[in-house]
C-alpha cells in the first residue's frame, strides 16, 4: 500500500517537471583552507616587481614558480596539480572576496560559510540553504559526508543530513552499538537533537554496511599524509558508489603571522598531493566527470611581508577549482598590488559568484528562482563551467 | 513563594532547613560545578540551603593542584638543537627527532596530569574553572611546542581562576605561552604583529563590533616589545623593540603601552559584559538573558572584578536553579569521561594507563587537552555531536559501565544504579 502510493508520488513528479531537474548524480568536494591562505604564495604575480619588494623574505623567487601565464605562477609545492593544469581540468578564480572585508578568521569564515553580507548575519549555510529550494532524493546515504574535521560549515541548516565520519569500518561497527539504544522523547532542545542526529546516523549506517563490500582498490596511491587520508576516504565513498551530493574536507594551519614559507610550502604541498591523487583515481573509476573540488578560506593575507617572516589577516585570495567538467585557467581578474585597500588587496571577483555557478551549473538548479531565494540574490556566473 | 520566605521568617525557622536541597538539585549544582554527582558529594549538600550549598563549594576551592606535578616541571625549558659548526649534519637531525620526541612525550604526560587531577581532586569547581579559562584565553601546544610553558600557564590559571579579573587578565597577557600562541614575540617597533592585541578585543574581552580596524593597529603597538625569554621561558620587557609613540586607542590618545590598553579595555561596561556572558554560557544556559547580564555585570563592576563573587552570583541566580536550565546542555567530552568515571567511582582505574587512554578518547571526541583547534577555543552544548562523535560518545560511556560492572562483579551499588538511571535513556546521559 505505501509503496504504491510511493510510486504514484513520484510519477506524478516526473510529470509535472518540466522545469530541468537537478543533477544529484554529482559531488561537490569544498575543501576548507582554515587559518587564512595566503593567495600570493599560492598563485604568484611573479612578473610584478611589487611582490617582491612587499615580500623580501618570503616572496617565492621567479625561478622557482611554476609558470602558468605571463604574469602568473604557483608556488613550486604545488607541482603535483601541473598534469591538471595542462589536463585542462584545474582553474583559479582570482581576488575572490566581498566588500567590507572582515578581518577576524571567524567572522569571515562565517561569512564565507554562509555566503552573507559584511554586515549581515545568516544562521544557515549557502549550500544547506540551496538544499531546502530544491532537495537532494532522501535515497542517498545523507547530504553531504564531512571528513577531517567537524566543521558543517555551508552545510550547517536544520534540514541537513550531515554525516561525519573518519572511517568506513570504524562508523558501521560503532553504529552497531548505537542500534539498541532507546532515544528520549523530547520536540525540541538538546536532546531532540541527539535524538535527529542519532536517527541519521543509524540509517547512513545501514546502507554503508551494504557499500563496505564494494570498497574499490585504486592503482593510484594516496600520500600518507592526514590530508591525504582525508581524500582517500573521499575516493572510497565515491568509488564504491556512494551518491552524495556534498564532501567537506579540511586543512588547517593557514595562519602563517610567522615564519611562512616553510608552514605553507608544507600545507600546499600536501593539499596538491592529495589532490593530484584524488583526480587520478577518480578518471581511473569514471567518475571524474561527476566531481568538482572547490577550495576556499576565511581570507587571504596583507600583501607586505611582517617581522616575522609572515603576513597577518587580509582579504581578497585566488580559490581553486578542479573538476571533470571544468575548463582550466583563470578566472577573474588578479587584484593589483599597487591599488590597496589599507595595504590589503581589493577583491575583484564576489566569492557567492562562484557558489551561483556551482548550483546553477554543476547542480543544475536553474529551477525556478531557487538559487535566487537561497542566496539573497542572483549572481554574475563565471565560465569554468560549461553552461 | 514571597509568603513563604515571611512565614519562615516569623517563625524563625532557619531559611537553609527549609529551602533544603533535593536529589535534583543537588545532582544539578554538583553537574554544573564539577564532573559527575558522585554520592558522597550529593550527602554532603544535602541538608545544606541553596545558597549555603554554593558557599560550601566556594569556599573551598583549591588555587593549586592536588596531585604531584610531571617531573620536568622544575626543570629549565628544553631548547630545541642549533647546528654548530662543523658538525656531522646528520647529528643535527638525530638532535632535532629527539628533541620533538621528548616534547611529545612531555605533552602527553601533562594531558595524563590534567585527568588526574579531574578524576582525583577535592574541588572539582577548580578543574571545571580552569577548563573555562583555558577555552577562554586559548594556547595550544601545536603552536607554543612546550609543555613546560603550558604547565606554568595552567598553574597560573589556577592561581587567578577565582581571583581578580583585572589582575588576570594582565598576568595572562604576560604569560609566555600566550605571548608565544598569538605572536606577540615578534610584535615589534615599526613592524606590529596584530594576531594578540586582535584577539585580546575580540575573544578575550569585548567581542566582535566592539572595537575599530584602527584600534587593532593602535594596542598591537601597546604590546610591542612584550616578549619570552626563550633560556629561562620568563617573560621578559624589550624596551628597544617598545614602540614609544602616542596611540589612539577606543577614543585615548597617549604613549599606552600593553598594561594601558588593558586597563582601558577593563573601562569599557561592555569587558564586563562579555564575561558575564561567557561564564553564563558555561554555567547556566545557551542563550544569556541580556536584562540578567546586565544585573550580575553592574555587580561584577562593583566588586572591582572579583570573580568568586560573579560565580556565586550565577550559581545562587533563579536563572541557574530555573526547570528549564536543567539538563539543557551537550557535555563535553570530559565532562563526559570525566563525569562517568567519577560518579561511577570505578575502583582502581586511577592508573598512568588509564590517565593517558582518558586523554586520548578526550581528543578523538573533539577535545584534546592543551590543543583547541582555534584561538575560538572547543566546540559548545551541541557543536560536540557529530554522527561519529556520538557513535563514540556512546561506545565510550558503554565501555565504562561494562568496566565497572567487571570491577564490581554483577553487583550494582547505588552509585552504579544512580548512574544508570540517568543513562537508561543513553543518549540523556549526554546532557548535563
Amino acid at each position: 500500500m505505501l509503496m504504491i502510493a510511493v510510486c504514484t508520488f513520484q510519477s506524478l513528479q516526473l510529470f509535472a517537471a518540466e522545469a530541468p531537474v537537478a543533477d544529484w548524480q554529482r559531488t561537490l568536494v569544498v575543501v576548507e583552507l582554515a587559518g587564512g591562505n595566503d593567495g600570493l604564495n599560492m598563485v604568484i604575480p611573479y612578473a610584478d616587481p611589487l611582490y617582491y619588494s612587499d615580500r623580501p623574505t618570503i616572496a617565492v623567487p621567479k625561478d622557482q614558480v611554476l609558470r602558468l601565464s605571463g604574469t602568473l605562477g604557483l608556488n613550486p609545492a604545488m607541482k603535483p596539480l601541473l598534469s591538471s593544469w595542462s589536463g585542462g581540468d584545474l582553474a583559479f578564480v582570482l581576488g575572490a572576496g566581498y566588500p567590507d572585508p572582515n578581518r577576524s578568521h571567524f567572522r569571515s569564515i562565517d561569512i564565507w560559510n554562509t555566503a552573507s553580507n559584511s554586515d549581515q548575519y545568516l544562521q544557515s549555510g549557502w549550500i544547506s540553504r540551496l538544499f531546502d529550494q530544491d532537495h537532494p532524493p532522501a535515497s542517498n546515504i545523507a547530504d553531504s559526508f564531512i571528513i577531517g574535521e567537524n566543521h558543517d560549515g555551508p552545510l550547517a541548516g536544520p534540514n541537513m543530513r550531515n554525516i561525519a565520519l573518519n572511517s568506513i569500518g570504524g562508523f558501521v561497527r560503532e553504529a552497531h552499538i548505537l542500534a539498541g539504544v532507546h532515544v528520549g522523547s523530547s520536540d525540541s532542545g538538546p536532546l531532540a537533537y541527539l535524538d535527529a542526529v542519532a536517527t541519521d546516523t543509524r540509517s547512513a549506517a545501514a546502507r554503508l554496511a551494504i557499500l563496505q563490500n564494494k570498497l574499490p582498490h585504486f592503482a593510484t596511491k594516496f600520500p600518507a599524509t592526514p590530508f591525504g587520508r582525508q581524500v582517500e576516504l573521499a575516493a572510497e565513498l565515491l568509488g564504491a558508489g556512494a551518491t552524495v551530493p556534498v564532501i567537506k574536507l579540511t586543512l588547517r594551519g593557514f595562519d602563517t603571522h610567522g615564519g611562512e614559507r616553510l608552514v605553507q610550502d608544507h600545507l600546499l604541498a600536501e593539499l596538491s598531493g592529495a589532490l593530484a591523487s584524488f583526480r587520478s583515481a577518480m578518471i581511473e573509476r569514471g567518475l571524474w566527470k561527476n566531481l568538482l573540488v572547490m577550495t576556499y578560506s576565511e581570507f587571504g593575507r596583507r600583501v607586505r611581508e611582517n617581522f616575522s617572516k609572515g603576513t597577518d589577516h587580509g582579504t581578497a585570495a585566488p580559490m581553486l577549482i578542479m573538476g571533470g567538467m571544468v575548463k582550466g585557467g583563470f578566472y577573474g581578474e588578479e587584484p593589483s598590488l599597487s591599488n590597496l585597500d589599507h595595504g590589503d588587496l581589493k577583491f575583484t571577483t564576489d566569492y557567492r559568484d562562484v557558489y551561483q555557478t556551482i548550483a546553477s551549473r554543476f547542480w543544475m538548479m536553474d529551477n525556478g528562482n531557487a538559487i535566487e531565494r537561497a542566496l539573497g540574490r542572483n549572481y554574475p556566473q563565471l565560465d569554468f563551467l560549461p553552461q | 513563594m514571597k509568603r513563604f520566605l515571611v512565614i519562615c521568617a516569623t517563625l524563625l525557622i532557619p531559611a537553609a532547613a527549609a529551602w533544603s536541597l533535593d536529589q535534583a538539585d543537588a545532582d544539578h549544582l554538583l553537574l554544573r560545578t564539577g564532573f559527575g554527582a558522585p554520592i558522597s558529594s550529593e550527602q554532603m549538600l544535602f541538608p545544606l540551603s541553596k545558597a549555603a550549598a554554593v558557599d560550601e563549594l566556594l569556599s573551598s576551592v583549591r588555587s593549586t593542584p592536588v596531585t604531584s606535578l610531571p617531573v620536568w616541571a622544575n626543570r629549565p625549558p628544553l631548547l630545541p638543537p642549533r647546528q654548530t659548526k662543523g658538525e656531522n649534519p646528520n647529528a643535527i637531525i638525530a638532535a632535532r627527532l629527539h628533541y620533538n620526541a621528548e616534547l611529545n612525550a612531555q605533552d602527553k604526560q601533562l594531558q595524563a596530569w590534567t585527568i588526574r587531577e579531574i578524576l582525583s581532586t577535592d574541588s572539582p569547581l577548580t578543574e571545571k574553572m580552569v577548563l573555562f579559562w583555558q577555552n577562554h584565553f586559548t594556547s595550544s601546544f601545536m603552536k607554543v611546542r612546550s609543555p613546560l610553558l603550558l604547565l606554568r600557564q595552567d598553574l597560573l590559571i589556577r592561581k587567578y581562576a577565582f581571583g581578580n579579573y583585572r589582575e588576570f587578565l594582565h598576568a595572562i597577557a604576560k604569560d609566555p605561552a600566550m605571548i608565544i600562541y598569538l605572536d606577540n614575540e615578534t610584535n615589534r617597533k615599526g613592524n606590529a604583529n596584530e594576531n594578540f592585541a586582535r584577539e585580546v578585543m575580540e575573544l578575550f574581552t569585548l567581542g566582535v563590533g566592539h572595537y575599530t580596524e584602527a584600534d587593532v593597529k593602535a594596542a598591537a603597538r601597546a604590546f610591542t616589545g612584550w616578549r619570552v625569554n626563550p633560556g629561562s621561558g620568563k617573560f621578559f620587557f624589550d624596551a628597544r623593540q617598545h614602540d614609544n609613540g602616542q596611540k589612539t586607542f577606543l577614543g585615548k590618545t597617549g604613549n599606552w603601552n600593553g598594561d594601558d590598553i588593558i586597563n582601558i579595555i577593563l573601562q569599557q561596561k561592555q569587558a564586563s559584559l562579555f564575561i558575564v556572558e561567557q561564564m553564563w554560557r558555561q554555567f547556566i544556559s545557551p542563550t544569556p538573558d541580556l536584562k540578567t547580564v546586565e544585573l550580575l555585570a553592574s555587580r561584577f563592576r562593583e566588586s572591582n572584578y572579583d570573580i568568586k563573587s560573579l560565580l556565586r552570583d550565577i550559581l545562587t541566580s533563579d536563572e541557574f536553579w530555573a526547570a528549564q536550565n536543567r539538563g539543557n546542555l551537550v557535555k563535553s567530552p570530559i565532562d563526559l569521561l570525566a563525569g562517568t568515571i567519577r560518579t561511577l567511582d570505578i575502583s582502581g582505574f586511577n592508573t598512568d594507563k588509564n590517565d593517558e587512554r582518558v586523554a586520548a578518547v578526550s581528543a578523538e571526541l573533539g577535545e584534546p587537552l592543551f590543543n583547541p583547534l582555534s584561538v575560538k577555543g572547543w566546540p559548545y552544548d551541541t557543536g560536540w555531536i557529530h554522527s561519529n562523535t556520538l557513535l563514540r560518545r556512546d561506545e565510550v560511556v558503554g565501555y565504562l559501565f561494562r568496566e565497572f560492572v567487571r570491577v564490581n562483579g554483577s553487583q550494582l551499588s547505588w552509585a552504579a544504579r544512580k548512574a544508570l538511571r540517568s543513562s537508561v535513556m543513553s543518549l540523556s546521559y549526554e546532557l548535563e
